[in-house]
């Protein structure tokens, strides 16, 4: 009788155990094959739902309510589809993103970095979809920038769109700047004399902030490119040049004198993005130093009372190219149960009749051919606009093209730079280090 | 196994009877613990950014070159800080406040316990967020505390910008979190004592701080092991309170292994250089609890 009972229980586990295995390896096994049918279901009649996973990077402000618009007009015109949108902070979609593709749990549609590093490192190991056939099915060339559509191409393969452009530049209070008779700098000497007065005047210059290591980067290429200028900027980039040539260190050492001198947050190693925006808001400094993804929440926020110009470069030699870059690239996830729908989706974001909501968030989509003038778009960002287009070329925005250990390197010499712990020389050694060890390791390639 | 002796098919059937009933346990055990402890050493011992389809053997390279990172160092130098306070300053805070809960004095013992007991039942990554705005910068309520008092030279500190002090900082927050529990802990051992060693050494005429070091300290010594064990292997996995305030920064200045770890693994895509660094903690942390049951073993017997 124990016996049995024993034998009865034992065989009861095992057969749970069994049970609790199968989910496992069915879903691996036969759950595409039903997916594949409902797909092709939905595609051809009018069946079942399909729901796209969206995760992209707008977490508030204008352009987050851009996106969840265009997903609704989407979903209004694609009944048969839903798109479910998450979205991340920068460095938590840079870290989950790998690791959620892997296991077959990630979106379907996402945002991602368009540089080497990132977008490249995707594309090599077959984890982004090729998108060439529908980039002649849809004529994307014709719609976007050639310099946007080159910036995903991978060994000859098509891997996203590069969705906005963003420029890096100075934001200033009008009223401050009013209030203390001082005028747009055109030179670098203006720039460092109109810090001087607010400084003297007890104003906080320029609020910076390093807390979260990514502005960093931005103040690294803004500096090199008023100082060396974009040209060469480019050729250290394409590897022609090395970062330590004459004149990067002492364009970081011009970077930190800023900070010496008390010209910018007092203590910007601790000062968060965020709370640096709101001390700007709240007219707690005269400039700021940041990128135009800012420009929808600082019209919002500080209406027509905020301007925008780029930083001047420091000689009459270096071309006024003002540094930007393409923000991220909307990927499509190469293990997606719904290709066909996700890039319907991608396409959908960058329609011409599309643009309104673009502009009007204060973004620049990397679409050509944009007529923005009966768009209700706000002062500061017409000024944004105006002076991209008056601009002959444009500089680079240096970390979104580097692979992810020089990036590593950088957040940290920028750190110390500011901290004043070593200079601009020793920033552009480490930099020139970490650049050869990933070209060696293949993550990165020059021409 | 009461009373009668088992034969040995016997013997056999009951271990295999036990077997079944663990074998769920032990199931989930593998899929969710040794399999994924297995494949970290595995992948420690290649290179992998994450992605890529095939790894590269590249043999013990991963851990000679943890051996030569400076920065490795300086975490593991920040993780022994971190241990050698969280070991010492909340235990010893938890015994202070459980001995003083415990007097017959103190009234409303109820709201005591709960205020003290409460930073630990919120999550770590709150904390971090509540702590990041009590040291922020521009607004934070240190820093306007101090300069309200004119203490204008502590308002002035960077908290959590300075290299040699934001770890300190960084531990303050920490061990906010992690009295309340010893101090519940031991306000159980202090129920376990039998008062009559109190009355013995009050007639003895024993001064309160003789009862706390002679009777309460000595009664309590199983209560203080456990929890210092505790804490020890606990401060080594600390990561979510210095990733949500610093991330490791200024320039890797808060760097724990843990942090490390994660930022090579997913912020580098040097997953094999973050295995391997997750390997080499997993065996500190045995090394250190090791040692520490050894020592404590020997005292009790």
């Amino acid at each position: 009788m124990k016996r049995k009972w024993k034998m009865l229980t034992g065989l009861l586990i095992v057969s749970m155990l069994l049970a609790a295995c199968t989910p496992g390896s069915s879903s691996d096994g036969n759950a595409p094959k039903e997916d594949t049918a409902k797909e092709e279901k939905s595609d051809t009649a009018d069946g079942g739902q399909i729901e796209l996973n969206f995760w992209d990077l707008r977490t508030e402000g204008a352009g987050a309510e851009m996106i969840d618009k265009l997903i609704e007009n989407f979903e209004k015109e694609n009944p048969d589809i839903k798109v479910k949108r998450t979205a991340f902070k920068v460095d938590d979609l840079r870290n989950t993103i790998k690791p959620a593709i892997n296991s077959g749990e990630g979106p379907d549609v996402f945002s991602y970095d368009a540089g080497a590093g990132y977008l490249g490192v995707l594309a090599k190991a077959g984890l982004a979809l090729d998108l060439t056939k529908y980039r002649e099915e849809y004529n994307w060339d014709d719609r976007f920038h050639d310099w946007a559509i080159e910036k995903t191409v991978y060994d000859d393969g098509f891997y996203g769109i590069a969705n906005e452009l963003e420029m890096l530049g100075v934001f200033y209070n009008k009223k401050i700047f009013a209030d203390n008779n001082i005028e747009i700098p055109t030179t670098y000497e203006e720039f460092l004399s109109v810090c001087k007065t607010f400084k003297d005047k007890g104003i906080t210059p320029l609020i910076m902030d390093d807390k979260e290591q990514w502005p960093g980067f931005h103040y690294e290429s803004i500096w090199l490119n008023s100082f060396v200028g974009a040209d060469k900027v480019k050729q250290a980039i394409a590897g022609e040049i090395p970062w330590t040539t004459e004149g990067f260190g002492s364009a970081l050492d011009e970077l930190y004198k800023l900070f010496e001198s008390g010209y910018t947050s007092e203590k910007p190693l601790s000062l968060a993005y965020e709370d640096a925006n709101k001390a700007f808001y709240a007219d707690g400094g005269a400039m700021r130093v940041t990128g135009t993804w800012q420009v929808g929440a600082f019209a919002e926020k500080m209406g027509e009372n905020v301007g925008f110009f780029y930083l001047p470069t420091a000689s009459d030699d270096v071309d006024n190219c003002p540094p930007g870059g393409l923000g991220e690239a909307v990927v499509v996830n190469s293990k997606t149960k719904y290709e066909e729908a996700a890039v319907k989706f991608v396409d959908y974001i960058f329609q011409m009749d599309n643009m309104e909501y673009w502009y009007e968030a204060g973004l620049i989509p990397s679409v050509k051919d944009v007529d923005y003038s009966s768009y209700e778009i706000s002062e500061l960002f017409q000024d944004v606009v105006d002076e991209i287009n008056s601009s002959e070329n444009l500089g680079e925005n240096i970390d979104v093209i580097m692979p992810p250990k020089v990036n590593d390197v950088t957040k940290n010499f920028i750190q110390q730079l500011i901290a004043g712990k070593i200079d601009g020389a020793s920033c552009m050694e480490q930099k020139q280090k970490a650049f050869e060890e990933e070209i060696e390791a293949g993550n990165y390639s020059v021409e | 196994m009461g009373g009668y002796e088992l034969g040995g098919k016997n013997k056999i059937k009951n271990w295999a009877g036990c077997f079944a009933f663990a074998l769920p346990a032990i199931f989930f055990y593998c899929l969710f613990l040794v399999v994924p402890i297995l494949s970290t050493v595995k992948i420690s011992f290649h290179e992998w950014n994450g992605a890529a389809p095939y790894m590269k053997w590249v043999g013990l390279d991963n851990y000679i070159r943890v051996f030569k990172d400076p920065i490795f160092y300086k975490a593991l130098g920040n993780n022994i800080i971190w241990i050698l306070f969280t070991i010492f300053i909340p235990v010893m805070l938890g015994l202070i406040f459980a001995v003083i809960l415990t007097q017959k004095f103190v009234k409303g013992k109820f709201i005591y316990r709960l205020t003290y007991f409460m930073p630990n039942v919120v999550s770590l990554v709150a904390v971090g967020i509540v702590w990041g705005w009590i040291y922020n910068p521009e607004f934070g309520v240190m820093g306007n505390m101090f300069r309200s008092l004119g203490l204008n030279g502590l308002a002035d500190i960077d908290y959590l910008g300075d290299e040699k002090l934001v770890i300190w900082f960084l531990l303050i927050a920490g061990s906010w979190t992690c009295y309340g529990f010893n101090m519940v802990v031991f306000l159980a051992g202090l129920q376990g004592i039998d008062s009559t060693y109190l009355e013995v050494a009050r007639l003895e005429g024993a001064n309160p701080v003789q009862k706390f070091f002679y009777v309460i300290v000595p009664l309590l010594k199983g209560t203080i092991v456990m929890l210092v064990s505790n804490s020890l292997i606990g401060s080594f996995k600390v990561f979510d309170l210095i990733y949500v305030m610093t991330k490791g920064g200024p320039y890797h200045s808060s760097e724990v292994i843990a942090t490390y770890m994660y930022n090579s693994a997913f912020g580098m895509n040097e997953y094999g250089y973050g295995s391997s660094l997750a390997v080499i903690l997993a065996v500190i942390i045995a090394i250190c609890a090791g040692i520490f049951m050894k020592l404590t073993d020997k005292d009790n017997t």
